[in-house]
């Protein structure tokens, strides 16, 4: 359980600064480029669309534990069968970050879409 | 003598009547039907591209599965991730396992008539598989939600959908 734990603490971690991410796109702090932001979303849908595929695995594996029917058999059972469901809700942790990863770029490339639409539209509006 | 052999005969014709009554279930509980051996149903096609597609699958994601006695495909798409499986463990095999441990859920149902079971494996319930029988093996359709921040799925509802589709085409 030792790795369990340290793989949730580093989650936990990863998530923070995804969250640290979001505010600073939020305030206007952070923005890219549309294109670049848009192909680091892509990146990160990829890494959760492995996930999701690493999920299909461990769920089929979960399923079939195979152990004796005997009272060792059933304990290892237990034992596998809960590592197994806490695995897989520390996964499904990891891909909701980098899902919010995703997000967070598309809203930074929309931020500077935006102000070269209201820059162009105030520019436009200038007299001559 | 014609006597005898009458009696002989109507002794013979009931008893007849009686197995054939009792085989039938015409005195009592029908009996079930065999359900046909579905062990060389190939789950990877058993749908069309264009009915997964339709579920929202991307068919590139395509990854062939052979293990543990497992034998099909699995995708993952929005909003769902989907398996589809020949599984070589029968559905009273897996009634005998409902207690089991890896289950967080587990119910007996049908599906189009046909026996069958659902389990979840994880404690979130964001995942269902529908089990179908299929004389020595089972069929499975397994669903997962595939997003955390999409509009919620009802994995199982999702799965014994696809499972309807999928049962009339079994042998």
């Amino acid at each position: 359980m030792a790795g369990f734990e340290q793989a949730k603490a580093q989650l936990a971690g990863l998530g923070q600064q995804q969250t640290d991410l979001q505010r600073a796109v939020a305030a206007g702090e952070l923005w890219m480029e549309a294109g670049v932001a848009e192909r680091a979303a892509q990146r990160c849908d990829q890494t959760a669309d492995e996930i999701n595929q690493w999920l299909n695995d461990a769920r089929r594996l979960n399923e079939r534990l195979p152990f004796g029917d005997n009272e060792d058999g059933h304990a290892a059972a237990q034992r596998f069968a809960l590592a197994g469901q806490e695995l897989i809700s520390v996964m499904m942790n990891a891909r909701t970050v980098f899902e919010s990863m995703a997000v967070t770029y598309r809203a930074a490339g929309r931020t500077v879409a935006e102000a070269d639409a209201v820059g162009e539209q105030s520019f436009r509006s200038q007299p001559e | 003598m014609s006597c005898g052999r009458v009696g002989v005969a109507a002794v013979v014709a009931v008893v007849a009547l009686l197995l054939s009554g009792c085989g039938s279930g015409a005195l009592g509980t029908p009996a079930e039907p065999a359900v046909a051996d579905a062990s060389r149903v190939d789950m990877c096609t058993i749908l069309s591209d264009v009915e997964l597609r339709g579920l929202g699958i991307d068919l590139g994601s395509r990854e062939q599965v052979n293990e543990l006695g497992v034998t099909g495909c699995q995708w993952v798409g929005k909003p769902i991730t989907l398996r589809l499986e020949r599984n070589e463990d029968t559905v009273a095999e897996y009634r005998v396992r409902r207690d089991d441990p890896a289950f967080t859920s587990f119910r007996e149902n049908t599906v189009n008539g046909r026996e069958g079971v659902q389990f979840s494996v994880t404690r979130s319930g964001e995942d269902c598989v529908q089990l179908m029988e299929g004389g020595p093996v089972s069929l499975a359709v397994g669903v997962a939600a595939a997003s955390s921040l999409g509009p919620p799925v009802d994995p199982c509802a999702e799965a014994v959908r696809i499972a309807q589709m999928i049962e009339p085409r079994l042998p």
